[in-house]
């Protein structure tokens, strides 16, 4: 089952379009950003991914408007993703 | 730079200024704008009416202000808060500062009353008093604009009020620039209560540094170290508006006066893309390699720059009026007239509940008030401005409850009668909510916002930042007095400093931190400065904040609260529905908060810690 994934902030200017729609049936964060980045533009992992392989802090993404906590969390069948630039202060600024 | 200097200025007739020079110890133990600021407000100005003449409006550049740093163009304005009635201390960025300390002069003292509108010209060491009855009641940029043509000079840089400071609006705002504001707690007000228009500065003094060439060096090295961080080019590219998506999306951005849940869907209009159409590209304050600010154009409108977050935030989804064109229009006017954007739109979206619930009628509002407004929410800033009709009642902020019903009082979000409003996360980010019951101005995030926590880092990066364990789940009230507590002590030292939040833990725990600011002070000052010496400095600013807060009857535990709202109404929907203050946690907070700070648990600093601090 496709996903529909929508962009915001950083990674909306490096992969140049707002949306993306995944093909196959990624069970967690960590499979679909494999996928994202096979099927679209291999920066995509680079951006985002830390080092140690998890969700970069620079990052949020929210499945099915629930915050991931990490690579691992699932991605339910019809369930879209959002993800957006994030940094931790700001808020009120 | 190794000698700097303080300048005190009363405006009344036949008194002459003094300066003196900015004791060393002073600079050594409270390092610089918001510390020796607190210093001089302790040490020597008592609480007054902070209309009053007799209230200092203390302007202080930080220790390395105009150098090499982490966005180092950044000052603090400081005096008792007509907003508030307690402690005011706003930071403020743009190129002021660094021109001021370029003009010789680190701390601006400014007491008295001019019986006529005034602006003070400082030319390097000259300081004169000149008349402004021809700038009184220009907007906050005509002003700027107007000085510049007539002294001939492009590079000259003013702060100002604008009308509504003259008319003494209690959340006015000082402005320099199209949008650089030392915006909260009414020091636009206070520069109003002395008949003091602007202050122009033009230097053209070394900064001498102990050792140039390392220094400038070591900031190119750090500068382009910060610059390829991911965080930091998101910044440089949206601004704080960047922030306006996981808001939304993660439920933290609140609506109608944190009464509903988040914009869902409807707010995607406004997410940080929505500014391109109107953008001419980035700004930057001095020396900042983030450039973080939006300059814009409505089209057939005038330019301008900004808007950020809290425009969004307290202002389209406060207001839900998910508009983009709104947010800049809004912005724009809230600039020129000089006002605080945070305080001026919480004072709209009050009203706006207030009419909703019948507590004000439509004869006392001069026409409905409905959200989803805009249109009425622009020309209520004109009338807060203006002081004209309901806006004359919105315009004396938290003091506005003494004019309208009693039922009115739990609406207006409030912590030590400073206006919090609907702050994002509020009531679902415990670190947020819980600093803002402590924070020394009242309910701000300024002082303390820890932050790190929503970014869902591994627990160990958190226990070793903190040095104590630390909650990484934001919804946990576990280690957030620690969180809290640290961020305390460090923003206290990167304000006194002259530094930008945006570079440092305030964004990234990856951010600069003491270990930079030690190295840059070795270098400018060839001080050795420990990073115990530095945060004990921090200890000490933030502790003589606490005791000014005594002096002003508001520094014991039963002033740390928080809005009615925060403790008692679940947030109503969104992803985060049913998120509340537990009165309980927030008492145990408290606890650990106060110990940590070395105070009593009534909230009072114990006099074994003010004497190891050496505050007097």
């Amino acid at each position: 089952m496709p996903v529909r994934v929508r962009l915001f902030g950083r990674l909306r200017g490096i992969v140049g379009c707002d949306e993306l729609v995944v093909q196959g049936s990624p069970a967690t964060v960590g499979e679909l950003v494999r996928l994202l980045a096979q099927q679209y533009d291999t920066r995509i992992q680079k951006e985002l991914l830390d080092e140690g392989g998890d969700i970069d802090h620079s990052y949020a993404v929210f499945i099915g408007g629930q915050r991931a906590g990490g690579t691992d969390s699932a991605v339910q069948e019809g369930q879209e993703v959002t993800i957006t630039s994030m940094i931790a202060g700001g808020f009120g600024c | 730079m190794l000698t700097r200097k303080i300048a005190y200025v009363d405006l009344s007739p036949d008194v002459s200024g003094r300066t003196e020079t900015v004791p060393p110890e002073w600079r050594r133990r409270y390092v610089g704008a918001r510390g020796v600021n607190m210093h001089l407000l302790y040490s020597r100005y008592p609480p007054v009416d902070p209309l009053s003449p007799d209230n200092p409006l203390i302007f202080g550049c930080g220790l390395l202000t105009g150098l090499p740093g982490f966005g180092s163009g950044r000052m603090n304005v400081t005096a008792y808060s007509p907003a508030s009635g307690n402690l005011g201390d706003s930071n403020v960025g743009g190129h002021f500062g660094p021109e001021l300390r370029f003009a010789g002069y680190d701390h601006l003292v400014i007491t008295g009353q001019s019986p006529r509108p005034v602006y003070l010209l400082i030319q390097d060491d000259r300081i004169e008093i000149r008349d402004a009855s021809r700038l009184w009641g220009q907007t906050t940029l005509e002003t700027q604009q107007m000085l510049r043509h007539e002294l001939n000079d492009d590079r000259l840089r003013v702060l100002t009020i604008g009308p509504a400071g003259e008319r003494l609006v209690r959340m006015a705002s000082i402005i320099t620039g199209p949008k650089d504001a030392a915006g909260r707690f009414g020091m636009g007000a206070v520069m109003g209560s002395k008949n003091l228009k602007a202050v122009a500065v033009r230097g053209s003094q070394d900064l001498t540094v102990a050792h140039p060439r390392e220094l400038l060096d070591y900031g190119r090295e750090q500068l382009d170290a910060l610059w390829r961080r991911k965080w930091v080019q998101a910044l440089g590219r949206q601004g704080t508006p960047l922030l306006i998506a996981p808001a939304n999306e993660g439920g933290w951005l609140l609506t109608r006066n944190d009464q509903a849940g988040p914009l869902g869907e409807r707010g995607r209009s406004m997410y940080a893309e929505s500014l391109e159409p109107y953008s001419l590209g980035m700004a930057s304050c001095f020396g900042c390699t983030v450039h973080c600010r939006h300059r814009h154009e409505i089209k057939g409108g005038p330019r301008g720059e900004g808007p950020e977050y809290s425009v969004f935030g307290w202002g389209a989804a406060n207001l839900d009026v998910p508009d983009t064109e709104f947010v800049i229009r809004a912005n724009d006017l809230v600039n020129a007239y000089g006002m605080d954007v945070m305080d001026t739109l919480v004072m709209i979206g009050f009203a706006f509940e207030l009419y909703q619930r019948g507590i004000i009628s439509r004869s006392t509002a001069g026409g409905p008030l409905e959200w989803g407004d805009g249109e009425t929410a622009l020309a209520l800033i004109h009338q807060i401005a203006r002081r004209e009709g309901i806006g004359d009642i919105l315009a004396e902020g938290s003091y506005a409850l003494a004019k309208l019903p009693r039922e009115a009082g739990p609406y207006l979000l409030r912590v030590k009668n400073a206006i919090v409003g609907p702050a994002p996360g509020g009531r679902v980010v415990k670190s947020f909510a819980l600093g803002h019951s402590v924070a020394t101005i009242g309910g701000h995030l300024h002082r303390n916002r820890p932050g790190i926590d929503v970014l869902g880092l591994p627990p160990q990066v958190l226990a070793d930042l903190y040095e104590g364990p630390a909650s990484s789940d934001y919804r946990s009230y576990e280690g957030k007095a620690r969180m809290v507590w640290w961020h305390e002590l460090l923003y206290a030292v990167c304000d006194s400093l002259g530094f930008c939040r945006f570079q440092t833990v305030f964004n990234s725990p990856h951010a600069p931190q003491y270990p930079q600011y030690q190295r840059l002070i070795q270098l400018a000052l060839d001080w050795d400065m420990s990073v115990e010496e530095l945060r004990e400095a921090g200890e000490r600013i933030y502790t003589t904040e606490r005791l000014l807060l005594g002096r002003l009857g508001v520094g014991t535990r039963e002033h740390d609260t928080l809005p009615q709202r925060w403790l008692e109404e679940p947030v109503a929907g969104g992803p985060c529905q049913g998120e509340v203050i537990d009165q309980a946690q927030l008492d145990r907070f408290l606890d650990q908060y106060y110990a940590l700070h070395g105070w009593d648990n009534n909230g009072q600093p114990r006099p074994d810690t003010v004497k190891a601090l050496g505050i007097a």
